[in-house]
């Protein structure tokens, strides 16, 4: 008997069958899914999402396979599949393809992201100080408004500039959202390069902050004249309200909206059997499939995509204006409250919930250790979900119009 | 002038009044509620 080792170990010798582009690209993916891993455990990148993403991205790329004697493939997952006979039979061969169709493809992953992020959201700062939080966060969607004509110029329609321009929000279920919303050709790279850039913030806003923002200003102490303290049934009626507002205006971007308060009232409710399955199941399920999805999708066809260099540049573009942007507004409250209020607050308007909040209270704790802003920076950050999500509901809406 | 310019631009100007609107609709609710809750009084929450 005798042994065809190309037939043995396919991942390999695919290699030398495919095109030299598309196997040099699976080497490189593997080496970033292996690195990914390694900078995740490191926690220099958010581990949460990256050890899962890199595991899929390697794993992805090394196990391309004979799926017929001219056909290559993988039987993780094959998002391009419309056709329900094929789905069906897909369904039963792709292992992973049960949690991308019914959870991936139509966003409900991004719900299950969003209500555990409201599980986990104490909006009382935000009912404390809600002028001041929704200026901050107004003026920290800079990136997501300046970047859809630079996108457009760059030659991306308006669906994919409007999904590219939402990572200025820095919300990664958002940007998810509205890329399946409005270019589900793009989603895969548009969501990899916000979740990228998003565990990156951590590391790049401090530089921004101290580039824009004197030690003068940083080491400045705000001065609170009373404590301030809002009840679980404020909070519980603000949400319903709130919410029903929301959807009364933007009813495509509802799903997000009902997560999010429907968490963010369980909390204030206090049922603990829900807020437990909420959070320990609901989000971190998510947030792991997430990132495991993601790193399956990064197969080599996408960054061989034409387009992903200049969704790379868009990303950075977005999330920098949005950081400038939400330093202004620090800026421009100091200036408002008669100087009684630290301009680096700022930069938690962009709404990575609460890394930007940590970012601001790290800063200025560098600057003056006797300084503690975090209420304001946490009421700063949740507005900037909300303000999100509400340029989310434009987009889809008045884009989404637009193309159809 | 083109889409490029005037949709970030109607999505920023009623992104703002819709944000601020909230803001009013928080205040305006955080009134109401503390006149009819009497048996949790509240102190006030100030803006800085």
């Amino acid at each position: 008997m005798t042994i065809n080792l190309s037939h043995l170990f396919q991942g390999i010798s695919t290699l030398f069958v495919q095109d030299p582009q598309t196997s040099i690209a699976r080497v490189l993916l593997i080496l970033l899914g292996i690195l990914l891993v390694y900078l995740g455990g490191k926690k220099i990148l958010e581990p949460l999402i990256m050890i899962p993403m890199g595991f899929g991205m390697s794993a992805v790329n090394a196990s391309v396979l004979f799926l017929s004697a001219s056909q290559l493939g993988n039987i993780f997952i094959d998002p391009l599949v419309t056709n329900t006979d094929s789905l069906m039979n897909i369904l039963q061969i792709d292992f992973l393809q049960p949690v991308y169709t019914f959870t991936f493809s139509n966003g409900l992953i991004a719900c299950l992201v969003f209500m555990g992020i409201g599980v986990i959201t104490d909006i009382g700062f935000l009912l404390a100080y809600p002028f001041t939080s929704m200026l901050i966060a107004i003026c920290a969607e800079l990136g997501s408004v300046l970047t859809f004509p630079i996108a457009t110029a760059l030659g991306l329609n308006y669906g994919e500039a409007a999904a590219v321009s939402i990572i200025g929000g820095a919300d990664g279920p958002m940007v998810l959202y509205t890329s399946l919303m409005l270019a589900k050709n793009l989603f895969v790279p548009i969501t990899i390069v916000a979740y990228l850039y998003l565990s990156l913030t951590y590391g790049g806003y401090p530089y921004l902050i101290k580039l824009l923002v004197p030690k003068k200003y940083r080491e400045h102490a705000v001065v609170t004249t009373k404590t301030t303290h809002v009840s679980s049934k404020q909070k519980l009626v603000f949400t319903v309200v709130i919410n029903t507002v929301l959807c009364l205006l933007f009813p495509v971007a509802s799903p997000l909206f009902l997560s999010f308060f429907l968490g963010i009232a369980i909390r204030e409710s206090g049922i603990q059997k829900y807020i437990k399955l909420i959070e320990e199941v609901f989000l971190y399920g998510a947030t792991f499939f997430l990132g495991l999805m993601l790193g399956v999708l990064c197969d080599a066809s996408t960054i061989l995509n034409p387009k992903i260099l200049i969704l790379l540049v868009l990303g950075m573009i977005a999330l920098l204006l949005s950081g400038v942007g939400g330093i202004l507004g620090g800026y421009l409250v100091y200036y408002i409250n008669r100087k009684n209020f630290n301009p680096v607050i700022g930069i938690a308007g962009v709404s990575c919930v609460p890394t930007t909040a940590k970012v601001a209270q790290k800063e200025i704790s560098k600057a003056n250790r006797y300084s503690f802003i975090m209420q304001y920076a946490l009421g700063a950050n949740i507005c900037g979900v909300i303000t999100t999500a509400i340029l989310t509901g434009l987009y889809v809406t008045i884009v989404g119009g637009l193309v159809k | 002038m083109s889409n490029s310019f005037l949709i970030p631009l109607e999505v920023y100007g009623l992104g703002i009044v819709i944000s601020l609107g909230i803001a009013m609709l928080i205040k305006f609710m955080m009134v109401v509620i503390k006149k009819f809750s009497k048996d949790e009084p509240e102190e006030k929450a100030e803006e800085v």
